[in-house]
């Protein structure tokens, strides 16, 4: 099975080369048989892909451990589901699944398009078949999943089958390891099929908004996507690294937040290239940076060349990926330049109080905080080349930058909507903004006599209730225009109002998510800890809870053994919860994980971590943090999902008399 | 089991270069001007729209509603002007191209009994099936 899988993964090179080649010279020749075959290509290099997935799933399944990724990821005692889901938990098995899903999404275009854009396709198809050529030649030759273990008999180095494998990382073994990761890969490697078509349309020299449009669903379920993975992503590491919070600002997370941030750039700025002609160069360079960004996201994973606590070691990939992205870069930049004459806006802008103005804002600071991103992240590599010192910057240099740019970025949800195309007369934004600002200034005063001050945070509740209330005006009073109009009741108004738009209230919709996040996120402000060492019948108190610590219990099963603490939580002398933090010691692979218990409120989190025995071993260590409002992130999360999902439904045409 | 795996590789092979020694066609590009009259039409209108519902939602004002409505209309009128007047012989080569195309495809096909001809837009040279009514891009009566 492990040839088998090899050759298949062989074959995917030259099939990939061959989608490239053909796809290339159908674009030049514009013949209608060469597109065809490279179109096959395409659907080729998807089957081939697939069955390799599977060959190497039938190894992980049927624990081969003559092969070296199946004996570093797995072992006997693995449940079969961590088996199946280990395809993605070591380096060269998520490169498969990158690859996979680069030539899933190359056959969906293919078989998309095959009617229509014929100008457009024989180069987006090349576009996507060069990132074929090149995932498949790491694969191959670089960090191949179906390399056989080999070990070193005295001095010379024998195919070797281990009696047993090393185990799934324990970090790993938790159930958003289904999801997050091909959901992350799937918003990193979406985002080549809007730069596909970017790249055609700029070698074409079909620069209207006809390669936009048809990119639009690609681009916001790739956004949505890698937003969802995102927050995924600090879901596991709250409930499985232990140390309290989602979010440190570590490499790896960084990589995912930056391509996230200049595609929603774009989901903006691309409005007005719709609306007016203009920023057509901008909106070139987001789609084009995006995918750069994705692509860098899995260098920076992978290369080692800034350590994270969870990126590969180092790879053997760095050169290789430089090589790539580089490439990228010159490739994108020179036809932009090219381009540039005929990427002129048609029209001008009319006035600093519009729609416009405010989508412009929008960019410059998704611009900045890409940059302080990129710069935060890059920082130890760039150190290191001037003052031969890694110098690392930590979250407190990232919150300082972050958070006064997400507080504007939030205040702009809600002032730019209320705004007209443009131009907008004072008048009529005091009418539109009276009210929600004096609501805003209201509860400010509420809060500060309940004895808030800190001052960021009630920034972000003021502006959170503006916004919020902003958008439930938009819905309110659009549902009453409509109503009156069509004398329907008003909750069908509603209902109709969002279907003949969805775009427009799918957006508010994920407006409103970001809103609960941000709600979410200023709850760290308020955050508290304390650490005890505890025996049966001890106890300590966080803020109005009290602990009592009942039972130490220890266990084991083949995969584990653990110890667990009981924890009685009161508050008020009222008993609340038993929460159970627990320690486990993995004998595969030889590691210590926590297991966190969380007592979840809307209110605020009870995060208990037991981190190990007392020095004399008679007591266990337990850490309690108490998070205010860590669910809105959850919950703001899940709205976001269902804004995009509507975001992409059809808008409804109305049948009789139509006035679309 | 191992001669059934090559002959399905071969076969998939052979079915994905067929296409390379076909004699076959090319497709001649859109005329560019005709494609950018329509996507200009398609701004107007949805800018048209946008400001109707701005004004509606308390956005700006009458003045401001009146004047800037006057001089999209005025726009789209503009527009649909030179689209009539774009009669393009390239966009007649492409139709003329494309209908020779199908009818090559339709001869080979014979057994298959549900083939769907195609109708061209005049207007901006989208393919709609046979029995579309309107062009399903910009919309223009199809006869």
């Amino acid at each position: 099975m492990a040839d088998l899988g090899n050759i298949l993964l062989f074959f995917l090179f030259p099939v990939s080369v061959f989608t490239a080649l053909t796809a290339l010279a159908a674009g030049v020749t514009k013949r209608r048989g060469l597109l065809e075959a490279a179109r096959r290509g395409a659907y080729a290099a998807f089957a081939v892909t697939t069955l390799a997935v599977l060959a190497l799933e039938y190894l992980l399944v049927t624990s081969d451990f003559s092969i070296e990724y199946v004996a570093s990821n797995t072992n006997f005692a693995l449940p079969l589901f961590y088996k199946i889901v280990a395809l993605w938990a070591g380096h060269n098995g998520s490169l498969l699944l990158w690859t996979w899903i680069v030539t899933i999404f190359s056959a969906i275009v293919a078989y998309q398009h095959r009617h229509k854009n014929n100008d457009l396709m024989p180069y987006v198809l090349f576009v996507m078949a060069s990132t074929m050529v090149f995932f498949s030649i790491l694969s191959v030759f670089i960090s191949n999943p179906f390399q056989t273990l080999y070990q070193e008999f005295g001095n010379t180095l024998q195919e070797f089958t281990a009696r047993d494998g090393h185990g799934l990382n324990p970090l790993l073994q938790h159930p958003a390891m289904i999801i997050h990761p091909p959901i992350l890969f799937i918003g990193y490697v979406g985002s080549v099929v809007p730069f596909a078509f970017a790249i055609a349309a700029l070698i074409t020299g079909k620069l209207g908004a006809g390669w936009i449009h048809t990119t639009r669903r690609w681009a916001l379920t790739t956004w949505g996507f890698l937003a969802v993975g995102i927050v995924l992503g600090g879901k596991w590491a709250y409930v499985e690294l232990g140390w309290g919070g989602y979010w440190a600002w570590d490499p790896v997370e960084n990589a995912s937040l930056l391509p996230w941030l200049t595609s929603t750039a774009y989901l903006h700025s691309v409005m007005i290239q719709e609306r007016k002609g203009m920023l057509k160069i901008w909106n070139m360079a987001l789609v084009i940076a995006t995918y750069l960004l994705s692509i860098f996201g899995t260098f920076l994973t992978r290369s080692g060349i800034v350590s994270s606590v969870h990126a590969f070691a180092n790879s053997g990939l760095g050169p290789a990926f430089a090589i790539f992205l580089s490439m990228g870069i010159i490739f994108s930049v020179t036809l932009l330049l090219y381009r540039r004459k005929d990427l002129k806006p048609d029209e001008e802008m009319e006035s600093l109080v519009s729609r416009e103005s405010g989508f412009l804002f929008n960019n410059l600071l998704f611009l900045l905080a890409t940059i302080a991103v990129l710069w935060g992240t890059m920082f130890p590599v760039i150190s290191e080349l001037f003052t031969g010192d890694q110098i690392t910057v930590g979250p407190p240099w990232f919150n300082n930058i972050m958070i006064p740019i997400g507080l504007a970025l939030l205040l702009l949800t809600g002032v730019g909507p209320l705004l007209a195309w443009r131009h907008t007369s004072v008048e009529t934004l005091k009418r539109s903004f009276g009210w929600p600002i004096l609501g805003s200034f209201i509860l400010v005063v509420v809060l500060l006599a309940f004895g808030m001050r800190d001052g960021w945070a009630l920034g972000s509740f003021a502006i959170s209730f503006f916004v919020m209330w902003t958008i439930v005006v938009e819905f309110v009073k659009g549902a009453n225009i409509r109503k009156k109009n069509s004398g329907e009741n008003f909750l069908v108004a509603m209902y109709m109002l969002s279907r003949k738009n969805t775009r427009r209230y799918g957006g508010y919709l994920i407006h409103a998510a970001m809103v609960v996040m941000f709600i979410g996120f200023t709850g760290n402000a308020f955050n508290s800890e304390t650490r005890a060492e505890v025996g049966e019948g001890d106890s300590f108190d966080l803020g109005p809870y009290t602990f009592n610590a009942i039972k130490i219990t220890e266990d084991q099963n083949e995969n584990y053994s653990s110890q667990t603490l009981e924890l009685e939580m009161y508050r008020n002398d009222r008993l609340i919860d038993v929460i159970t933090p627990e320690k486990r010691f993995y004998f595969a692979s030889e590691q210590p994980s926590t297991e966190v218990d969380i007592y979840s409120t809307f209110r605020e989190d009870i995060y208990a971590v037991l981190s190990g025995m007392s020095n004399d071993g008679t007591k266990v260590i337990v850490q309690v943090y108490r998070n205010p409002f860590v669910t809105m992130v959850w919950i703001g999360a899940f709205i976001l999902g269902i804004g995009t999902l509507f975001a992409m439904l059809p808008n409804l045409r109305e049948s009789k008399g139509g006035a679309e | 089991m191992s001669y059934l795996a090559y002959l399905t590789g071969l076969a998939f092979l052979v079915w994905i270069v067929m296409p390379l020694f076909k004699k076959d066609s090319t497709w001649v590009s859109l005329h560019m001007e005709v494609e950018e009259l329509a996507e200009r039409k398609q701004r107007v209108y949805g800018n048209i729209a946008d400001l109707e519902f701005d004004f509606a939602m308390g956005r700006l004002s009458e003045k401001d509603f009146k004047t800037i409505r006057t001089s999209f209309l005025s726009e789209a009128g503009r527009v649909m002007e030179k689209l009539e007047n774009q009669k393009s012989s390239k966009l007649m080569d492409r139709i003329q191209n494309d209908i020779e195309y199908l009818g090559k495809k339709k001869k080979k096909k014979k057994k298959g009994s549900k083939i769907q001809t195609a109708v061209f837009c005049t207007e901006c040279g989208t393919e709609n099936l046979a029995k579309a009514k309107f062009c399903m891009k910009c919309g223009k009566g199809l006869s």
